[in-house]
């Protein structure tokens, strides 16, 4: 992909801000935005100003059955488990290990242990604490995400609808609000282990992109998990 | 509503899982959405659907919402993204049931319409005068109809480029009639 230079970007503002570039061009303004500050006012002032176009719509009246199923769906939302994020325990000095089979199943079968005993403070034998869960659930979408931090490990448990041909779901570490990609999230329903450092990181974010990912999200993310301590 | 004091609340009860405020931020802004939505897909349905998440989503975010800067605009934003992601999704985009040579409809066909919301709407309304013909029909393409560049492009028989340009002269011309710059 071409870098673009602050000339580029300053002349693709308006239409990344209304959302209309292509996929390709809005990765390239994204990446050029998320290592430089000098656009970040006139991009806030070009939202507001396609904000104060969309207030310029005629409100129409919903049909009332759209009040009963938003309630609906809130008491259903809210009743559902919402377990709390947990830290627990900072981590042991870390290595960073490749993708392996162990890896995996630790993190997987503690991953169990959260799912299978309901509860959200998980202890090793030796009694230090050494997972973190985080959870995120919008409309029929949702994930979990297991970070073993002595590993480096992040198993993601995902329930996501089924995307048209050419769109992956993309998992991002979210870091002071700069996004850096942990890997593809290469199934709709089930477990994906990846590894990646989440120290310090405020969330992780999963968004939709083109088949084989991007170096930047190019749409809005769909799910957010904010991990504790952040 | 209109005071952030008022947004404030309805943030802090948003918060607190609220039952009593997301209805009170759907009676409010509900008809603003769904009328966006509407305008957006041209599809009941759809716009049905984009404002119930839209909504959901707002919720979902109250930790992120800044009563200063107004749950209206931060709404209307997620029900724009929302809507241009499915009109995007289409293979085929669908008829409009709405009169779309119309792009700003009378306020007064509303009358509970409230008269703050009424007159910001007419100068914004006012302000589109201001543009040319080509600058006002590549906002239409652009934000209303969800079009990328390159189609709208494709479609005002010009080059990229220069719709590129016409959006961003279009938004300084706005901002300059509207007092915000």
């Amino acid at each position: 992909m071409n870098e673009y230079t602050c000339r580029d970007v300053d002349e693709q503002l308006a239409a990344y801000a209304a959302n209309g570039l292509e996929e390709a061009e809005t990765c390239a303004v994204a990446n050029h935005l998320a290592e430089c500050r000098r656009h970040d006012g006139e991009l806030t002032a070009m939202r507001a100003d396609f904000e104060r176009l969309a207030t310029s719509v005629q409100p129409v009246e919903p049909p009332s059955r759209l009040r009963d199923s938003l309630l609906t769906a809130f008491d259903e939302a809210v009743a559902a488990p919402q377990p709390a994020p947990i830290r627990v325990a900072p981590a042991r000095p870390k290595s960073i290990i490749s993708t392996s089979g162990f890896a995996y199943a630790i993190a997987a079968s503690m991953l169990a242990l959260a799912v299978g005993v309901g509860a959200w403070g998980l202890s090793r034998s030796d009694g230090s604490e050494d997972v973190i869960v985080a959870q995120s659930s919008s409309g029929d979408a949702s994930m979990q995400v297991t970070y073993v931090p002595d590993q480096k490990v992040a198993v993601m448990e995902v329930d996501l609808p089924p995307l048209p041909a050419g769109r992956v779901y993309q998992a991002w570490r979210i870091d002071g609000g700069t996004p850096v990609s942990l890997g593809l999230v290469e199934t709709n329903t089930g477990s994906v282990a990846m590894v990646g450092d989440l120290e310090g990181a405020s969330a992780v974010a999963l968004s939709v992109e083109p088949a084989g990912g991007s170096p930047a999200p190019t749409t809005n993310p769909i799910l957010i998990a904010s991990l504790p301590g952040s | 509503m209109n005071s952030e004091q008022d947004e404030r609340q309805l943030v802090e009860g948003l918060l607190k899982d609220d039952r009593e405020s997301i209805a009170k931020a759907y009676d409010i802004f509900g008809a603003m959405a769904y009328g966006l939505a509407l305008r957006l897909l041209g599809s009941q349905s759809e716009a049905e659907d984009v404002v119930q998440e839209s909504f959901l989503a707002l919720w979902r975010q109250a930790e992120r919402l800044n009563p200063s800067q107004g749950l209206r605009s931060y709404l209307l934003s997620i029900v724009h993204n929302r809507s241009v992601d499915r009109m995007r999704k289409r293979t085929r985009r669908p008829e409009a049931v709405l009169d779309e040579t119309a792009p700003f409809p009378d306020p007064d066909d509303d009358p509970s319409v409230q008269v703050a919301d009424a007159e910001e709407r007419e100068e914004v309304r006012a302000a589109m005068k201001v543009l040319s013909p080509d600058q006002r029909q590549t906002v239409e393409l652009v934000y209303f109809k969800g079009l990328t560049i390159n189609e709208t492009a494709t479609q005002m028989s010009v080059p990229p480029g220069t719709v590129k340009s016409r959006l961003r002269l279009a938004l300084g011309h706005l901002r300059q009639e509207l007092g915000t710059q």
